[in-house]
C-alpha cells in the first residue's frame, strides 16, 4: 500500500511539474513572440516595463485577469464556458507523453521523465491532440456570430485536412523505429546528431512540419482567426480570462508541438554529440537542457515562419493539404515500407528521402509557377 | 485486493457514465448537446476498453470515434442550424433531476456489484493478452482475422466511392 501511495505521489509530483512547464513556456513564448517579430521588423518590440520589457506578458496578464467577464447576449450558455476548457485541456494531457530527459534515479527507484510511459504513446499524443477541435468548433458555434462560425468550420475543416498529413507523415519513423514509444524513440535517436530521425526521413519530416504548423494554427496556415475577413475567428466574442484561454492554448500548444517535432525528429533529450546517459539528476537536467534548447529554437523558426510569410487563401490552403502534402506523404509512406522490407542502410535512406524531397520542391513549384502565370 | 476493487469502482463509473449519456443522446432536447454527450459515451467506453487491458482499442476509439466521426457529426448538426428544431421535440429529462440521479445510483450500484462476474465472463478473451503488445494485434489482425480486415477495407472503399457519387451527382 506504502508503495502504492509512493507511486501516486510521484505521479502527482511529474504532472505538477509538466503543467508547469506547459503553462509557464506561454508568458516566455509571447514575450520571445513580439520581441523577435520587432527585431524582424526593426522595431523595439515592448521595452517599458521590467528591464528590456521582460515583465510585459506578466503585466499584460494580470491586467487580463482583472477584467470583466461579459458573455454576450444569445449565446449558448454551457457550450460558450466549456469551450475554452475543451481547447486547452487536450493540449495538456497530450503533453503527457513527451520524455523530457532520461529515467532518473532518485532514492533507489527508476523514475522516467515522462508522466506516461508506455507502448502506445505516440499514438496517444494523437488521439487526444485531435480531441481539441470541438473546444474550436463550440466556441466558434456557441458565440452566436456568424464570424466566430465561420472561423469554428474553417479551423475545424483546416485540423481535420492536416491531420492526415500529420499522422501519415510520421509512419515513416514507425516503420524505421518499429515501435510506438517515444522514449524508444528517444533513445535510438542517440550517439550523436547523425542518428537524428530528421536525416532519416527528411521529406516525412517536411511534410510533419507544415502539417504540425497547420495544426497549432499559426502563420501562413492562421486562417481560423484571419483578423481581415474574420473579425477575430472562433474567439471574437470571448474577452477577459476566457480569451486568454484560447491564448494560452495556442501557445502552449506551440510548446507542446514543437517538443513533440524535437522528440521525433531531432533526438529528443539527446545532446547533438555522443554522450551516454548515466541516471543521476544531473544527466536529467542535461536531458531537460537539451530538448528546451531544441524547443526554442523550433519556435524561433514559428516565429521567423510569422515575420517573413503572408498568409495563404483559403483554397491554397486546401489545394496544399489534399492535392500536395496528402499524396507525398502517403508516397513516403510506401517508398519507406519498401526499403524498410528491403533492409536498406539508413543512409540510404535519408538519401533518397532527400531526393524526393528536392524532386517534389522542384515540381510543385513548376506546376504553382504554370498555374500562377496561365492565371495571369 | 484493494487495487482490484478500486477497478471495478472505475468501470462501475465508466459503464454508468456510457449508458446515461447514451440515453441522453436518445432523449436530449438540443441536438448539439446530444452529439456531445456522445462524445462521452464514446471516450467512457474507451476507458472500459483500457480497463479490459486492451489499450489499442481504447485509442482508436478516441481516435476514430470521438476524434473524427463525431466531430463531423457535430459540423453537419451546426450547419443545419436546429435551433428552432429544438423548441419542438420535449425532452424526457426536463425538471427530473432527482429521478436523473436515483437512475444513475441504481445503474451505478448495478454495475459495481456485477463487475466481477461481467468483466471475467463477457470479455472478448480472445483479444486479452497477458501483457499488451502492439506487435500481437498486429500480427493476429494479418494472420488469424486477415479476411475481416480485408472485407472492411473494401467496405470503407466502397463507401468512399458511394460518397463521392453522391456528391458529384448533387
Amino acid at each position: 500500500m506504502n508503495e502504492f501511495l509512493l507511486d501516486t505521489l510521484i505521479i502527482v509530483i511529474k504532472i505538477g511539474v509538466v503543467f508547469g512547464l506547459v503553462i509557464g513556456s506561454v508568458p516566455v513564448l509571447v514575450l520571445a513572440e513580439r520581441k523577435v517579430l520587432g527585431w524582424m521588423q526593426v522595431r523595439p518590440g515592448p521595452n517599458r516595463v521590467g528591464p528590456w520589457g521582460l515583465l510585459q506578458t506578466l503585466v499584460d496578464g494580470a491586467k487580463v485577469f482583472f477584467k470583466e467577464n461579459i458573455i454576450p447576449d444569445g449565446v449558448e450558455p454551457l457550450t460558450y464556458r466549456l469551450a475554452p476548457l475543451l481547447v486547452i485541456l487536450p493540449v495538456l494531457i497530450a503533453a503527457s507523453v513527451i520524455p523530457f530527459g532520461p529515467p532518473v534515479k532518485i532514492a533507489g527507484r527508476e523514475i522516467p521523465l515522462a508522466i506516461a510511459d508506455f507502448d502506445l504513446s505516440l499514438l496517444f499524443f494523437f488521439a487526444v491532440a485531435t480531441l481539441s477541435v470541438y473546444g474550436i468548433v463550440l466556441a466558434g458555434w456557441s458565440s452566436n456570430n456568424k464570424w466566430s462560425l465561420m472561423g469554428g468550420l474553417r479551423s475545424s475543416a483546416q485540423m481535420f485536412s492536416y491531420e492526415i498529413t500529420l499522422s501519415l507523415s510520421i509512419v515513416g519513423i514507425l516503420l524505421t523505429s518499429g515501435t510506438f514509444r517515444l522514449t524508444a524513440i528517444v533513445g535510438q535517436q542517440s550517439g550523436g546528431f547523425w542518428h537524428w530521425n530528421v536525416f532519416l526521413q527528411p521529406l516525412g519530416f517536411v511534410l510533419f512540419l507544415l502539417a504540425a504548423i497547420a495544426e497549432v494554427n499559426r502563420t501562413p496556415f492562421d486562417l481560423p482567426e484571419a483578423e481581415s475577413e474574420l473579425t477575430g475567428g472562433f474567439h471574437t466574442e470571448y474577452s477577459g480570462m476566457r480569451f486568454v484561454m484560447f491564448y494560452m492554448s495556442e501557445y502552449s500548444s506551440v510548446f507542446v508541438m514543437s517538443s513533440l517535432i524535437a522528440t521525433l525528429f531531432f533526438g529528443g533529450y539527446n545532446p547533438p554529440f555522443p554522450y551516454t546517459f548515466g541516471t543521476s539528476w544531473f544527466d536529467g537536467a542535461i536531458g531537460l537542457f537539451w530538448l528546451l534548447a531544441k524547443i526554442g529554437a523550433l519556435v524561433f523558426f514559428f516565429i521567423w515562419l510569422r515575420g517573413t510569410l503572408p498568409r495563404l487563401r483559403y483554397d491554397e490552403l486546401m489545394m496544399l493539404g489534399w492535392k500536395i502534402l496528402f499524396p507525398l506523404a502517403f508516397l513516403n509512406l510506401i517508398f519507406t515500407a519498401i526499403l524498410v522490407a528491403l533492409n536498406w542502410p539508413g543512409w540510404l535512406l535519408g538519401l533518397v528521402g532527400a531526393g524526393a524531397l528536392v524532386l517534389t520542391d522542384l515540381v510543385v513549384s513548376q506546376i504553382l509557377w504554370r498555374r500562377r502565370r496561365a492565371a495571369g | 485486493m484493494r487495487l482490484l476493487s478500486l477497478q471495478y469502482a472505475f468501470y462501475a463509473f465508466l459503464a454508468t457514465l456510457a449508458i446515461l449519456s447514451a440515453a441522453y443522446v436518445a432523449f436530449s432536447r438540443k441536438t448539439v448537446y446530444a452529439v456531445l454527450a456522445l462524445v462521452v459515451a464514446m471516450l467512457s467506453l474507451a476507458g472500459i476498453f483500457l480497463l479490459i487491458q486492451s489499450p489499442f482499442a481504447a485509442l482508436i476509439q478516441v481516435f476514430v470515434y470521438a476524434g473524427a466521426i463525431l466531430v463531423l457529426f457535430l459540423y453537419v448538426i451546426m450547419l443545419l442550424n436546429p435551433r428552432q428544431a429544438d423548441v419542438t421535440i420535449r425532452s424526457v429529462f426536463e425538471n427530473r433531476g432527482p429521478f436523473l440521479a436515483a437512475a444513475g445510483v441504481f445503474v451505478a450500484g448495478f454495475f459495481f456489484l456485477t463487475a466481477k462476474w461481467l468483466l471475467t465472463v463477457y470479455t472478448v478473451e480472445r483479444f486479452q493478452f497477458e501483457e499488451f503488445s502492439l506487435i500481437e494485434v498486429a500480427s493476429r489482425l494479418l494472420t488469424d482475422y486477415l479476411l475481416p480486415f480485408e472485407l472492411t477495407s473494401i467496405l470503407l472503399l466502397m463507401a468512399i466511392i458511394g460518397a463521392v457519387l453522391i456528391a458529384k451527382r448533387n
